[in-house]
C-alpha cells in the first residue's frame, strides 16, 4: 500500500483544484511531442477521410475506352493548315475514328475532298430532333454533289439510336461517340446539343454552329462549301 | 531572405515551437469557438446567396446564362459575388478550408486528451490527502461509523469498484470508483463530431444532386451534355397506384440505367424506396399523367418529321366551362363542357352547336382581369328567316342562367384542361394549343388548334388515340396519354458517415449524461469517516456520499443490535 502523505504532497504539487485530484478537461490534453500530437492526428484524419473518398469514387467507376476508337492523329498530309487541328474555323477538323450503326467505323479524314456536316446530337435532346428533318432533306438534296453529313450520337444505346434513325429516314452514316470523347474535343461540353460543324474538302472547319438549324441556315452554308 | 532568418533566430531564442504552437492553437477553447462562428457565418452566406446547382455548374454555357440572372439582381456586385465564392460557397476553398481546420481541430483535440483520459481510468489517483477530503466541492463526514469493512460492502452494493490503498495511524484509505468507462463516452461524441465533418465534406467534394422529368418510352441524361460517366433514365413505365375505391395509394416508376450506351440497372424507384445503381439513388420525386404522345409523319417520304411527348400544364390549366342549353320546354339540348380557342390571354372562344334547333351559337368566355372570375357571354345571332326575332347577348356568372333566342342557357360549371402552347408541330406552325380532353364515355381526345392561323386546314384538330388524321402532306397521330416521372438523382457518399456519427453522438451523450462516473476517496478511523468525490457531470454528490454513509452507519447498528440480540 502507498504513503498517503506522500501522494498527497505530489497531488498538490500538479497544482490541483482542491489539493488532491486534477479535473479540469483542458488539463487533460498533454503535449507529446509535435509527431504524437500534432502530426500524427492530422495524419489519421487525412487517412480517414481521404479512404473514404476514395472508396466512394471507386463506386462510380470508369468509362471504358476502346483502343483505337475515338480522336485519333491527322496525318500530315492531311493537314493543309499548318497547325494542329482544332473544331476552330479555318483550323483543321480533329480526325476521329468511331464505330457507326451499320457496324463498321467511320474515319473524318477518310472524307477528304467531300463536304462534311458533323453533327452531334441525342436522340433525348428536343432541339436535335426538331433538325432531324432538315438535316434528312439537305443529305437528299445534296449528297449527289459530295455532301456527306455524319450524326454523331452522344453516349446513347445503339438499339435506340438505330429505332430513331429508322422512323425519321436517317440515310446518312451514324457515329456513336460512346465515350463522349470525341464531342469534348469538339467543344460541345459547354455549348450543348445539338452542335453542328461545317467542314470544308480540304478537311477545314469553315463554320461551328451551337443549337438547332433552320433550312435555311442550312441551305446557305451549304451553298458556300459546296 | 533576411526577414526569414530573422524569424528563424526569433524562434531559437524563444524556443518556439510551431507544431507546439498549432497544439495550443488547435486544443484551444476561444479557437474552437471562433471556428465554429466563422463556420456558422460562412454557411449563413450559403443560405443567403443563390448557390449555382450542380446542372448549372458542371455545364459552362448554362452557368452563363444562370449568372446573366445574377448580374440582373446584383449589378456591379455580381462578378465580385463570383469571384468571392459567394454563389458556390459550399464547394470554395475558403469555406472547405475552414472545415478542414475545424476538423483538424477537434481531431488534435481528441487525440491528445485520449492518453490522460486512459490514464484517468486505467490508473486513477487512489490517494488524496486530507485537505482535499475536508476541502472537496463534494464530501460528507460522519461521527462513529468506523468500519471499513461496512463501507466497502454498501459501496459494492451500489456497484461500486473498491479498493483498500492505505492503512496508517489507525486510518484505512479506501478508494472507490464507479462506471470508469463512462470517461471515454466524450471520445465518441468527438468521433462523432468527426465523422458528422468527414461525411459533409465528402458528400460535398462528390456528391450530386440533379431533377429530371422523364415520360414513359423516353429517356433523359442524368449530367448535363457531356460527361465521361453519363447516365440515361429511361422511364418503361409510371403507375399511380390505386385502391378498390379509386383513391391514389403510391406512385411507381419501372426505370431502366445506361452507362455509355449500355443498360447497368433496371428496378422499380418509389417515394420512400429509390432505385440504386451506379452510387446513384434514383427517387420517385413527382408525377404527372398529362403528356400526349404526338406523331407526324411526311407522306411525301414516309417518315417521321415530329415525335413528342410534351407534358401539359394544369397550371395554369386551359379554362374549359360547362354549358346547359335548354329548350322552352325544359329539354335539355346540350350539356358538355367546351373546348376554347383563345383570342387573347383574358378571351377564349368557342362554337357550339346546338342539335334539334340547327343552330350554332357563338360563345366567349372572358374576364377583365387575372384576378376575376369567368364570365361566359352568350351571343345569339338573329334569324334572318324571321323577322321579329332579334340579336341578343346575355353574359352569365357561374351557376348563372339567361334567356336568348328562346333557349335557356346555363353556365353550370368551370374546370381546367390540361394545356400547353408548343412550336415546331410540322403543318401547324408557328405554335399550336394542346388540350387534352376527357370525353363523358372516359376516353381521351388531343385537342389541337392552330393559335395563329385560324383560317388554315389545320385550325382545328381532333386527334383520337391511334386513328391518324391526313391534312395537306401530313399525318397526325394522337399516340395516347403519356405519363411523366421526375426523378430526383443523388449521389451522397457521406450519408452513412452522418447515419454513424448520428448512433455514436446519441451512444456518446447517453452514456455522458446518465452513466456518469463517480469517484470516492474515503478515510475510516474509529471515531469519523471522511468522504470526498468526484462526479463528471454536476450532481447532488455530497448528499450521495452521506446517504452513502448513513448506510454504512446503519449496517454497522444492526450488526451491533443484532450481536446484542444474539448475546
Amino acid at each position: 500500500m502507498a504513503d498517503p502523505h506522500e501522494m498527497s504532497e505530489a497531488g498538490e504539487e500538479r497544482g490541483d483544484v482542491v489539493a488532491g485530484v486534477d479535473e479540469r478537461p483542458q488539463r487533460r490534453r498533454e503535449w507529446a511531442g509535435g509527431f504524437r500530437s500534432v502530426a500524427l492526428p492530422l495524419l489519421v484524419l487525412a487517412a480517414i477521410v481521404l479512404g473514404v473518398w476514395y472508396l466512394q469514387r471507386g463506386g462510380e467507376g470508369a468509362s471504358e475506352r476502346e483502343a483505337g476508337i475515338g480522336i485519333v492523329a491527322l496525318p500530315a498530309d492531311k493537314n493543309p493548315t499548318g497547325r494542329p487541328p482544332a473544331a476552330e474555323e479555318g483550323r483543321a477538323a480533329p480526325d476521329f475514328v468511331l464505330h457507326t450503326l451499320g457496324g463498321g467505323t467511320i474515319r473524318l479524314s477518310d472524307l477528304r475532298g467531300q463536304v462534311v456536316l458533323l453533327n452531334f446530337w441525342a436522340t433525348w435532346c428536343g432541339p436535335c430532333r426538331q433538325e432531324v428533318p432538315e438535316l434528312v432533306q439537305a443529305y437528299a438534296a445534296e449528297r449527289d454533289r459530295g455532301l456527306v453529313i455524319v450524326a454523331i450520337n452522344l453516349q446513347e444505346q445503339e438499339d435506340k439510336v438505330r429505332d430513331f434513325a429508322e422512323a425519321f429516314g436517317m440515310q446518312f452514316p451514324i457515329a456513336l461517340d460512346r465515350t463522349g470523347e470525341v464531342a469534348s474535343a469538339y467543344r460541345v461540353q459547354g455549348s450543348g446539343l445539338p452542335t453542328s460543324v461545317f467542314i470544308d474538302r480540304q478537311g477545314v472547319v469553315r463554320t461551328v454552329r451551337y443549337g438547332a438549324m433552320n433550312a435555311e441556315y442550312l441551305r446557305q452554308q451549304l451553298a458556300a462549301l459546296l | 531572405m533576411a526577414l526569414l532568418a530573422a524569424a528563424r533566430r526569433w524562434a531559437v531564442q524563444q524556443e518556439w515551437n510551431p507544431l507546439r504552437a498549432l497544439f495550443r492553437l488547435f486544443t484551444s477553447v476561444r479557437f474552437a469557438i471562433v471556428m465554429v462562428l466563422v463556420a456558422a457565418v460562412a454557411a449563413l452566406l450559403g443560405v443567403i446567396f443563390p448557390q449555382a446547382p450542380d446542372p448549372v455548374r458542371l455545364n459552362p454555357a448554362a452557368y452563363d446564362v444562370w449568372m446573366e440572372q445574377q448580374r440582373a439582381r446584383y449589378g456591379v456586385f455580381a462578378e465580385w459575388l463570383r469571384h468571392a465564392g459567394l454563389f458556390e460557397v459550399f464547394r470554395t476553398p475558403w469555406f472547405n478550408g475552414i472545415f478542414f481546420v475545424l476538423l483538424a481541430a477537434v481531431a488534435v483535440c481528441t487525440f491528445n486528451r485520449f492518453t490522460p483520459t486512459w490514464r484517468m481510468v486505467r490508473r486513477p489517483q487512489k490517494l488524496v490527502n486530507d485537505r482535499f477530503l475536508e476541502r472537496a466541492h463534494a464530501r460528507a463526514a460522519l461521527d462513529g461509523l468506523g468500519d471499513p469493512a461496512a463501507v466497502e460492502r454498501v459501496l459494492r452494493a451500489h456497484r461500486y469498484r473498491v479498493e483498500r490503498v492505505a492503512q496508517r495511524d489507525g486510518a484505512v484509505y479506501l478508494f472507490a470508483d464507479r462506471y470508469p468507462w463512462a470517461a471515454l463516452a466524450t471520445f465518441v461524441t468527438h468521433l462523432s463530431l468527426i465523422l458528422f465533418m468527414a461525411g459533409g465534406i465528402v458528400s460535398k467534394l462528390t456528391g450530386f444532386s440533379a431533377f429530371i422529368e422523364v415520360g414513359e418510352g423516353s429517356w433523359q441524361p442524368v449530367f448535363p451534355v457531356l460527361h465521361p460517366n453519363q447516365l440515361l433514365v429511361e422511364n418503361l413505365d409510371s403507375i399511380e397506384g390505386r385502391d378498390a375505391q379509386g383513391n391514389v395509394i403510391d406512385y411507381r416508376t419501372h426505370l431502366v440505367i445506361y452507362r455509355n450506351g449500355r443498360e447497368i440497372c433496371r428496378g422499380t424507384t418509389t417515394v420512400n424506396d429509390p432505385l440504386q445503381c451506379a452510387g446513384y439513388r434514383f427517387h420517385q420525386a413527382t408525377y404527372s399523367g398529362d403528356g400526349v404522345a404526338l406523331r407526324v409523319r411526311d407522306l411525301r417520304t414516309g417518315a417521321l418529321v415530329y415525335r413528342e411527348a410534351p407534358l401539359l400544364s394544369r397550371r395554369p390549366a386551359a379554362p374549359s366551362p360547362r354549358l346547359v342549353v335548354r329548350d322552352a320546354n325544359g329539354t335539355v339540348l346540350f350539356d358538355d363542357y367546351l373546348v376554347l380557342r383563345p383570342l387573347d390571354d383574358r378571351r377564349s372562344i368557342a362554337l357550339v352547336p346546338i342539335e334539334g334547333v340547327q343552330r350554332v351559337v357563338p360563345v366567349v368566355l372572358f374576364r377583365s382581369r387575372d384576378t376575376d372570375p369567368w364570365q361566359l357571354s352568350v351571343i345569339h345571332l338573329r334569324d334572318k328567316t324571321n323577322p321579329a326575332d332579334q340579336d341578343a347577348q346575355i353574359v352569365l356568372r357561374q351557376g348563372e342562367s339567361g334567356n336568348a333566342g328562346g333557349l335557356t342557357f346555363t353556365y353550370a360549371d368551370l374546370r381546367g384542361l390540361p394545356a400547353l402552347i408548343v412550336q415546331g408541330i410540322p403543318g401547324i406552325e408557328p405554335v399550336a394549343l394542346l388540350q387534352l380532353v376527357s370525353e363523358r364515355d372516359g376516353s381521351l381526345t388531343l385537342d389541337v388548334q392552330n393559335v395563329a392561323r385560324p383560317d388554315a386546314d389545320t385550325a382545328h384538330l381532333v386527334l383520337r388515340p391511334g386513328q391518324p388524321v391526313q391534312v395537306g402532306d401530313y399525318e397526325y397521330l394522337f399516340d395516347g396519354r403519356r405519363e411523366y416521372t421526375g426523378v430526383e438523382v443523388r449521389r451522397d457518399p457521406g450519408s452513412w458517415l452522418i447515419w454513424v456519427a448520428t448512433a455514436l453522438l446519441l451512444g456518446g451523450l447517453v452514456v455522458t449524461f446518465y452513466v456518469p462516473r463517480r469517484r470516492l476517496w474515503l478515510k475510516v478511523t474509529p471515531g469519523r469517516t471522511l468522504a470526498a468525490g468526484i462526479a463528471e457531470r454536476t450532481a447532488p454528490l455530497s448528499a450521495e456520499i452521506e446517504q452513502l454513509l448513513k448506510e454504512a452507519r446503519a449496517q454497522v447498528g444492526d450488526a451491533a443490535r443484532g450481536a446484542v440480540a444474539g448475546r
